[in-house]
């Protein structure tokens, strides 16, 4: 394994243990892995916005895919897709950063499950960057702040509604 | 124990009457298929309003859409599509949610079929009461749940027996500006929305706030008038009424007299459970009421309690129109004034609600909603491609620190039709095993023309405003958060499942207070009509309790 895949194994690592989901850690590490990377691609950061690891997009998901609210077919999708990625481009870990943002700007042109797969991601990275930091992304509200966000108030003390 | 009154959910429908009959000492049991919030256990969570929060999981409990595809209805249950028809199972129902636009209805809504006539293939009638009959009511909705506005001069207002509403109207945003000066340029008149939230203190409400997330949101100051924090909590007050949260009523029982003697719900754990009363009254939104009588067979009433005359379900009401939306920037009005969170926009049109050939309707001006995941969301689509990097985190960023949408929402009436119907069917069961409604959402070619003759309007004010990218979504298809008919009522009970009262024709001790009662839903939300209608009947069933259950 070459070094930069271990320093990230060992990211996402933390990430699972940090949380008690079991199904998030039934997850595949190369799929957690894969996911991170695509999540970045999607959310690079750019001058004015964080990337998807400064809001940890990632963990959001992690920790969120396994709620009883979370679509089960939004479940399926991403994981499958991740995995049916994996199989289609089994050398994706060890491109450059070009060569994969690359390879997953030409999936989405050229494949609607690769489009469906990529937008699925989109949307629950979209969730975990507007979404309040107690599910786990907006990390100290970072992306509030990128674009001036007037959050509601009062903001959620507990996740999912639970009564107070 | 033997109630007075057993109220079946706790909307806009029940609120009235627990509150009347309650105060009037009588002992009233509510049946809430949810549980019970307060105003603590709200907050302004973006990701609850995305999901099954207060609603049930559409896997466990469904409905189905019937539609007409390829030539034949066929029924789509609403978990393959998340189409839900739950509108909020918790104390005081999906009033909590609501906007609170509260439009009463016109004198010429009561009568739409003297007025217009009866369009080919349409159920219009008459309803079976007028507007000045529930004039006193809607003042009674303003001052008790609370309607915050400014009373304004044009064609249609509606006769008032009150000069103003008891709150005043609501901070709004300077956009406001380009609207009335847009309008006054075309020749339009915009007038101030009221709204059911107030803006000043009463009793244990605060005032509005302006939290910035509000449509869709439960209140946490209690200034929103949901049934909860303007009725239930003041009648819990009077130590008559007893709440039974997750109570999910599957059947009511009538006796060899014909009357119910009791109502059968199953608690959380789906054990089965029975309450005796003396009096039911059903507002439990209108598909689960229709639901709830279709289900509720026995020898009395083979097809349904109060269905023997076959009109349960029938004529099925919600709203046509859609939304236009257009995109406002700092070359339309001043940055920070266009962004400022929090106050409303609070603009009506109702220059067209009737026109000398038909009836129009209502135009109703918001921004779109302060919760980004929503807004955002939509951002990565431009048409069918999917836009994501650098090209995405840019359009985020310009989008939301440089524009600001603005919707027209667009009501009309939803012509009552023989293709729009609630009915069960006995293929498709909840996981309790019980029968779901089946929702036929069949539309008359009127509601078309006019959602959009009023589009056109909506479109020519935003061009004047300067508006961009001007979007239009109009459709036929029904607002799921907008529901009514299915129990008529009416004088003649082989036309019609209640009388004048909304008491049921077949059962003297059954009353149904949500908007299934109403033959036509005018072209405003129902909720403000809902309230009046239900302080309505509370008085009639206050002023003639020991006849009715004699």
């Amino acid at each position: 394994m070459k070094r930069r895949n271990f320093i990230k194994f060992t990211t996402i690592s933390a990430i699972l243990f940090s949380t008690n989901i079991s199904i998030a850690k039934n997850i595949p590490n190369e799929t957690l892995l894969v996911l991170d990377e695509v999540l970045n691609i999607i959310f690079p950061k750019t001058s004015t916005m964080p990337s998807a690891k400064e809001f940890k997009a990632l963990e959001y998901l992690i920790k969120n895919i396994s709620h009883k609210t979370f679509d089960n077919e939004d479940k399926t999708l991403i994981l499958d897709g991740t995995k049916d990625f994996i199989g289609s481009f089994p050398q994706f870990l060890t491109l450059n950063e070009k060569e994969k943002k690359e390879l997953i700007f030409e999936s989405i042109k050229d494949s609607a499950y690769a489009k469906s797969w990529v937008s699925k991601i989109t949307y629950y990275g979209i969730e975990a960057m507007f979404s309040n930091p107690i599910y786990g992304g907006n990390f100290n509200q970072i992306a509030w702040k990128s674009i001036n966000h007037a959050v509601g108030i009062p903001q959620p003390l507990k996740t999912y509604g639970q009564k107070i | 124990m033997m109630y007075d009154v057993c109220v079946v959910g706790s909307g806009a429908g029940a609120g009235p009457i627990i509150y009347e009959l309650s105060r009037a000492g009588l002992k009233v049991c509510v049946l809430e298929k949810g549980d019970i919030y307060n105003e603590k256990d709200f907050s302004k969570d973006e990701i609850v309003v995305r999901k099954a929060i207060y609603t049930p999981d559409l896997k466990d409990e469904y409905h189905t859409i019937e539609e007409f595809v390829d030539g034949s209805w066929q029924k789509f249950p609403t978990y393959e599509t998340g189409w839900s028809f739950w509108n909020g199972n918790l104390l005081g129902g999906s009033s909590n949610f609501m906007s609170g636009f509260f439009h009463r209805l016109k004198p010429n809504d009561f009568k739409l079929a003297s007025t217009y006539g009866v369009p080919k293939n349409s159920n219009i009638i008459d309803w079976a009461i007028s507007y000045d009959e529930l004039e006193p009511y809607y003042a009674k909705v303003e001052e008790l749940v609370g309607v915050s506005g400014e009373v304004q001069e044009y064609e249609f207002l509606e006769p008032r027996s009150t000069k103003a509403f008891p709150y005043p109207a609501l901070a709004e945003n300077k956009i406001v500006d380009l609207i009335d000066n847009s309008c006054k340029e075309l020749g339009f008149k915009s007038i101030k929305t009221p709204r059911a939230i107030i803006s000043k203190q009463k009793n244990h409400r605060n005032s509005c706030y302006y939290s910035n997330y509000c449509g869709s949101y439960a209140c946490s100051s209690g200034a929103k008038g949901s049934s909860r924090a303007s009725l239930i909590k003041d009648a819990l007050l009077t130590n008559n009424v007893t709440i039974i949260p997750n109570a999910f009523v599957i059947k009511l029982n009538t006796d060899k007299n014909k009357k119910i003697e009791s109502a059968a719900y199953l608690s959380l754990d789906g054990n089965k459970k029975e309450i005796q009363a003396k009096l039911f009254v059903v507002a439990a939104l209108a598909v689960e009421t229709s639901r709830l009588l279709l289900n509720s067979k026995d020898e009395n009433f083979p097809n349904g309690l109060a269905n023997n005359s076959g009109n349960v379900g029938k004529n099925f009401l919600s709203s046509s129109g859609g939304i236009v939306s257009a995109t406002f920037d700092e070359t339309n009005m001043n940055l920070k004034d266009l962004l400022e969170a929090g106050v409303f926009v609070n603009r009506s049109l109702m220059d067209w609600y009737f026109t000398k050939e038909f009836k129009a309707g209502t135009i109703d001006i918001l921004f779109e909603h302060a919760n980004p995941i929503r807004r955002a969301s939509f951002l990565r689509w431009n048409g069918d491609d999917l836009i994501i990097g650098e090209e995405l985190q840019n359009k985020i960023f310009e989008t939301f620190t440089k524009t600001r949408t603005l919707n027209i929402e667009i009501f009309t009436d939803w012509t009552p039709n023989d293709d729009s119907f609630i009915s069960v069917d006995e293929k498709y069961k909840d996981k309790y095993g019980i029968p779901v409604a089946n929702i036929r959402i069949g539309t008359h070619p009127q509601d078309m023309i006019a959602s959009k003759f009023l589009e056109e309007k909506a479109i020519k004010l935003f061009e004047k405003m300067g508006g961009k990218n001007i979007v239009s979504d109009i459709s036929t298809l029904p607002s799921s958060n907008l529901q009514a008919g299915g129990c008529r009522f009416g004088n003649d009970a082989k036309t019609s499942v209640l009388n004048k009262y909304c008491q049921a024709h077949e059962i003297s001790n059954l009353f149904v207070t949500d908007a299934s009662f109403m033959p036509t839903g005018g072209s405003v939300p129902f909720t403000f009509t809902i309230y009046a209608n239900s302080f309505r009947v509370a008085d009639y069933i206050k002023d003639n309790w020991k006849n009715i259950i004699i």
